[in-house]
């Protein structure tokens, strides 16, 4: 409970929206008290007065003090908005709930509806609904709510129908947890926080349509009167003085706002998950170090990434040198959070918004990236890098043409014109054997086949000449066959055009098959490199050695449990002193906790970070 | 035969052409049966219809002789064959702990245990968080324990492994294995990874485009495929590691 | 298919309008003849005016005559001015037409623009002062009532300035200071919708794809961003226009527009329920026209659905 307080005012609303409501129902409840005969007085001696000290807001035509009027009114407002809402509120969440739990079927029928009547202005619904209600106070309140049913039932339903979709419902559902106990104990909670500032902005909507309909003349009638109709008669007077109209209008937009901010607020203390959300810092690109010419085509050393500015930031990423020759492919492994996408983000430069990174030399092909986000640096990395995402069949945009996707690069970059990149896209997707690529490049990425989407966000990535591409676990989202082909392609540029590959993968068995090299990386750091085949039949590190020990494969023994590896890593900023692999580690001595292992070299063009390993 | 019998199982969906088609399946009692196959062979779709998920547009499913699931039939769960999901993070409320999870489990079965996580290897100190607190692995041997509290006699299995890290992943596969030996339970084990199927099952089937071309003792089936299929399955595992 | 179910719906949506406004006479508390003929009528002025209007047939033959009338487009005369209703709506028509008109341009040009920007500012977290300012901005715009935004902006630009006039529509440029007072609120509310939507189109693999590419931010978001956006810009957009049409109301009285949402008011107000019925039906007919052209340009847009037409 103190956490969610402590989220309540943490968010900057919230403080300030419960200080207003507060305010608001204080004045709602004293006001009527304190000056209900004042506010009803009638003088015509000091009919429409500017502000004095005896009228601080001046008078209106009937020469009632505005200010008291306007405070008085605090309560039918306030009064009639709650209730507007509440009955919105609560037909919708009937409603909702009843078009929520019926057959898929029975439920789009009973959605198209809820569309179609929404299109109804809910304001002119309400007028129509007074007509039939009998003539009071509360009618316009209860027209307004009933009006605004329809939008609560809809947001009721477009939450649920997603929640109720999710795999723990059908887990539940599975254990035999009846319907309304699925619908209160796991759909409810689920959909509160959206559902609280939902109801929040009806409540303040309510505040204003009532008023509306006051002001229209179909609210509240005289001698009663209420913010609305107070603005009505104050805006008939708006020349002479303002004040009676703008009163009612600021209070108005006062209660509205803090309706919609408190909602705000307790959709932060509903959702648990956000109590825990990180704190943001300051963007900066990379910086610091002096840089080293270099033959190797990318040359990382000393790259650092954080998780935010300043010293205090948790490092993601510590001092990791990368070295991938021309042509090269290197494999990147790691478990997730291990920092080896951030390596490669850093690298590309497209690193998402706190993280920050700094590097002794970050170079491409002898040009120094860390340089400002000139001209230069981004037709370089426009042109010799290339990235590919998790699913590669996802990095095409499903709006546009294939053509103008495969040509952007070479005409934004490399000064083509329109038929000279195009003729450079259609060479780039025979190359990786797309059918009727004249065809292709018309047609919009849907119109492709899976496969094809996939070759084709190979083609794009090469369309530059890249020297370099990166790969970001290419194909964790894919089965054996999809997978063969992806890797396939990689190898097939990389012999043809000598692309040199980086390829970011947790699974040992991806990069077996493709890399020339690989990097383990464990808690942000380097632990161990060298050929693949020596590195997979002869791990040095305890690390790499559990990784190979515990990947399945066709050969694996059956008669005896998988070496698996306890436990977790330690996260960003919980990383200590010496070897980070300690509390996992079977081969762990005092001295590993205490001073952390280098990375040393050792036959073979190898290298680890282990004290155990002897030279 | 005791145990969960497919016969002729066919599904698809509104008036489209059907996801699976007559597919035949014996599981009998504590056997560890896998599916593989590409994604959209329908392996996954047939897991789902077993638990109730998914309508059946023709054929039957029984358990111990009793019709379970059959098209018309009115959908119940059955709290003997429980289902493990491939995403951890969506297949636990995130607004309830570890703990009222467990326990809401454990009362349906009318089991009067206290939840623990002893049994799925966690300690007991998770018990008091939420989801989000946890890490995937985390979150899968928690998905397990809610599974084993209903006391099944049947888990499925779909692709709980494959969104998790390799060593993760190991710790998994030898959990799966140890509850199998200790509780006796049956697995329907679905994947599209050939070796985590070998890895956990006796019997396997091959489904490709819906159909279920091949089936038979993994030794056999894999050792041996018959199915062009098949054998291209085992190819691109192969090429992978030269 | 789909086409089909929609017309289906939109028909049943007006049959349902046809029955709920012909209702709507009987439901109203009173005796609708007493009303019109006045209080002061004899009871044989009271019959007269009920057999004038068919209130004394049964209720089936009523609902059969008024459903034969409204498809020959006549809902009888106005009880107020005794006029035809249609006339008495004609005018209306094209002064909210127009309004509406020149308001959803307002709306979707700078909602849409002001969306993206505030997605493109605020992006994975950056600004959050920013974020801040944009959500209570929005939430105040939305919760000042139009009339209160409209006297104002007639007070500073008509009153003050003296650059527009204060009312009427006698000069083209008499539509400038309603359409914007009339767009504000749906400018925050479509704003907020673009920069969520925007948001989540820029956590895709395929915007990252072209930042890798370097391209000029420009070309990101105007050719990779903003279409994949415009389906839910459209959505929203049809029914802020759906919205216009007669939820103007307020604005239309502020700056004494004659358009439908005043007529309705007013005939409410007298209880003239010939001419509120055919508000009534209009309105649903143009939420069915408008619904069905944002439905078209949706499947237009998106090349999806358009390659599965054609």
């Amino acid at each position: 409970m103190t956490a969610a307080l402590r989220a309540f005012r943490s968010t900057s609303a919230g403080p300030v929206a419960l200080a207003v409501l507060t305010l608001l129902a204080v004045v709602a409840v004293v006001a009527p008290i304190l000056w209900g005969e004042r506010a009803t007085a009638l003088n015509p001696a000091t009919a429409v007065l500017g502000p004095s000290a005896e009228h601080w807001l001046g008078t209106d035509r009937l020469g009632r003090d505005v200010l008291v009027r306007t405070l008085v009114a605090t309560r039918t407002s306030l009064g009639l908005g709650l209730l507007a809402a509440a009955v919105a509120a609560l037909a919708g969440l009937l409603l909702g709930g009843l078009v929520a739990v019926l057959s898929r079927r029975a439920r789009e029928a009973g959605l198209r509806v809820l569309d179609a009547v929404l299109a109804f202005p809910a304001i002119l619904v309400a007028i129509i609904v007074t007509l039939i209600l009998p003539e009071g106070t509360a009618s316009a309140a209860v027209a307004v709510g009933v009006a605004g049913a329809p939008a609560v039932a809809r947001i009721v339903v477009t939450l649920a129908t997603a929640v109720l979709a999710r795999d723990f419902v059908a887990a539940a559902w599975g254990l035999g947890v009846g319907r309304s106990r699925i619908l209160v104990r796991y759909v409810l909670p689920n959909i509160a926080d959206s559902l609280a500032v939902s109801l929040s902005v009806v409540a303040g909507a309510a505040l204003v349509v009532v008023s509306s309909l006051s002001f229209l003349g179909v609210g509240v009638q005289p001698p009663a009167f209420d913010w609305g109709g107070m603005l009505s008669q104050g805006v008939m007077d708006m020349y002479v003085t303002p004040l009676a109209a703008l009163a009612p209008a600021v209070m108005i937009a006062l209660a509205g706002l803090a309706f919609g901010l408190a909602g705000e607020a307790m959709a932060r203390v509903a959702n648990p998950s956000v109590w825990t959300a990180r704190r943001t810092g300051r963007h900066t690109a990379l910086a610091a170090g002096t840089g080293t010419e270099s033959d190797a085509l990318l040359d990382v050393k000393g790259l650092t990434v954080t998780a935010g500015a300043g010293p205090g930031a948790p490092a993601i990423v510590s001092g990791v040198d990368l070295r991938v020759g021309r042509g090269e492919i290197v494999g990147l492994v790691g478990e997730s959070g291990s920092g080896k996408s951030m390596t490669v983000l850093a690298v590309a430069r497209l690193l998402p918004y706190p993280v920050e990174s700094v590097a002794d030399a970050l170079t491409l092909d002898g040009h120094d990236l860390r340089a400002g986000p000139g001209e230069r640096v981004r037709r370089l990395l426009g042109t010799r890098l290339a990235l590919v995402f998790q699913n590669p069949a996802a990095c095409l945009n499903p709006a546009l043409r294939l053509e103008t996707q495969l040509t952007e690069v070479p005409r934004t970059h490399q000064g083509m014109n329109r038929a000279q990149a195009r003729e450079l896209a259609l060479a780039g997707l025979r190359q990786v054997r797309v059918p009727e690529p004249e065809r292709r490049l018309r047609q919009y990425p849907h119109e492709l086949s899976g496969g094809q989407r996939q070759r084709a966000t190979i083609a794009m990535a090469l369309a530059g000449r890249a020297g370099l591409l990166l790969a970001d676990e290419p194909t964790t989202a894919l089965d054996n066959t999809l997978r063969r082909a992806v890797l396939n392609l990689f190898r097939e540029a990389n012999a043809a055009s000598g692309t040199a590959i980086v390829l970011v993968s947790h699974d040992l068995s991806v990069v077996r098959g493709l890399c020339d090299r690989v990097v383990v990386m464990y808690a942000g750091r380097v632990v161990e490199e060298g050929p693949t085949r020596e590195v997979i039949a002869r791990p040095l590190h305890p690390y790499t050695q559990a990784l190979v020990g515990s990947t399945l494969t066709m050969t694996t023994p059956l008669d005896r449990p998988l070496p698996a590896l306890d436990g977790q890593p330690p996260r960003p900023g919980e990383r200590q002193e010496g070897c980070a692999f300690v509390p996992r580690c079977a081969r762990a001595e005092d001295r590993c906790a205490k001073e952390r292992p280098p990375l040393r070299a050792y036959p073979g063009a190898r290298r680890t970070a282990c004290w155990a390993v002897e030279a | 035969m005791n145990g969960l019998r497919l016969r002729g199982v066919t599904i698809r969906y509104g008036a489209g052409p059907s996801v699976v088609s007559d597919v035949d399946l014996d599981l009998p009692d504590g056997a560890a049966v896998g599916v593989v196959g590409e994604s959209g062979s329908g392996k996954s779709t047939l897991a789902r219809s077993v638990v109730g998920m998914v309508p059946l547009a023709a054929g039957e499913i029984t358990r111990d002789g009793r019709r379970l699931r059959a098209p018309g039939l009115r959908r119940v769960p059955d709290p003997g064959i429980q289902l493990v999901f491939q995403d951890p993070h969506g297949s636990l409320n995130p607004r309830m702990t570890v703990a009222a999870t467990l326990a809401e489990a454990a009362r349906l079965s009318g089991s009067p245990e206290r939840p623990s996580l002893e049994r799925v290897g966690l300690a007991d100190g998770l018990l008091r968080r939420y989801p989000h607190e946890l890490s995937g692995g985390q979150l899968q041997r928690v998905a397990i324990a809610r599974a084993l509290a209903a006391r099944p006699k049947l888990l499925i299995l779909d692709e709980v492994t494959s969104a998790l890290d390799v060593s993760v992943q190991a710790l998994i596969l030898n959990l799966l294995r140890d509850l199998r030996a200790d509780l006796g339970i049956g697995y329907l084990v679905i994947a599209h990874d050939l070796p985590v199927v070998r890895y956990l099952c006796d019997t396997v089937a091959v489904m490709h485009r819906g159909e279920c071309v091949e089936q038979g003792p993994c030794a056999d089936v894999l050792g041996a495929p018959s199915h062009p299929h098949t054998r291209a399955l085992l190819d691109a595992l192969n090429e992978e590691s030269p | 298919m789909r086409i089909l179910s929609r017309l289906g719906t939109m028909a049943a949506l007006l049959a349902a309008l046809l029955v709920a406004s012909f209702l709507l006479l009987h439901l109203v508390p009173g005796d609708p003849a007493v009303r019109i003929a006045g209080l002061n009528a004899t009871p044989e002025q009271v019959a007269e005016v009920r057999h004038r209007l068919g209130l004394d047939l049964p209720l089936h033959r009523q609902f059969a005559e008024y459903v034969m009338d409204g498809l020959r487009l006549d809902f009888g005369r106005s009880f107020r001015t005794g006029e035809p209703v249609t006339d008495v709506i004609g005018g209306s028509l094209g002064v909210t037409l127009r309004l509406a008109a020149a308001g959803i341009t307002v709306t979707m040009l700078t909602g849409v623009a002001l969306g993206i920007a505030m997605a493109a500012l605020t992006r994975e977290g950056r600004r959050p002062g920013v974020e801040t300012a944009f959500t209570t901005g929005t939430s105040l715009v939305g919760a000042v009532p139009e009339y209160v935004t409209g006297a104002v902006l007639a007070l500073v630009f008509a009153v003050g300035l003296g650059w527009l006039p204060v009312a009427g529509l006698a000069d083209p440029a008499g539509l400038v200071l309603p359409a914007v007072a009339v767009s504000l609120a749906p400018v925050s509310v479509l704003a907020r919708v673009i920069r969520v939507e925007t948001l989540a189109v820029l956590a895709h693999d395929y915007v990252r794809t072209a930042r890798a590419k370097r391209l000029h931010p420009v070309i990101v978001y105007g050719r990779h961003v903003l279409p994949n956006a415009l389906t839910s810009a459209l959505t929203v957009g049809g029914l802020i226009f759906a919205g216009l049409l007669g939820g103007a109301v307020v604005i239309e009285n502020v700056f004494a527009l004659p358009g439908l949402g005043s007529q309705l008011v007013q005939s409410v107000m007298a209880r003239d329920y010939p001419v509120v019925q055919a508000v009534i039906m209009l309105l649903g007919a143009s939420i069915v026209v408008v619904n069905s052209c944002v439905d078209g340009a949706l499947r237009l847009l998106d090349p999806r659905t358009r390659a599965v037409s054609s």
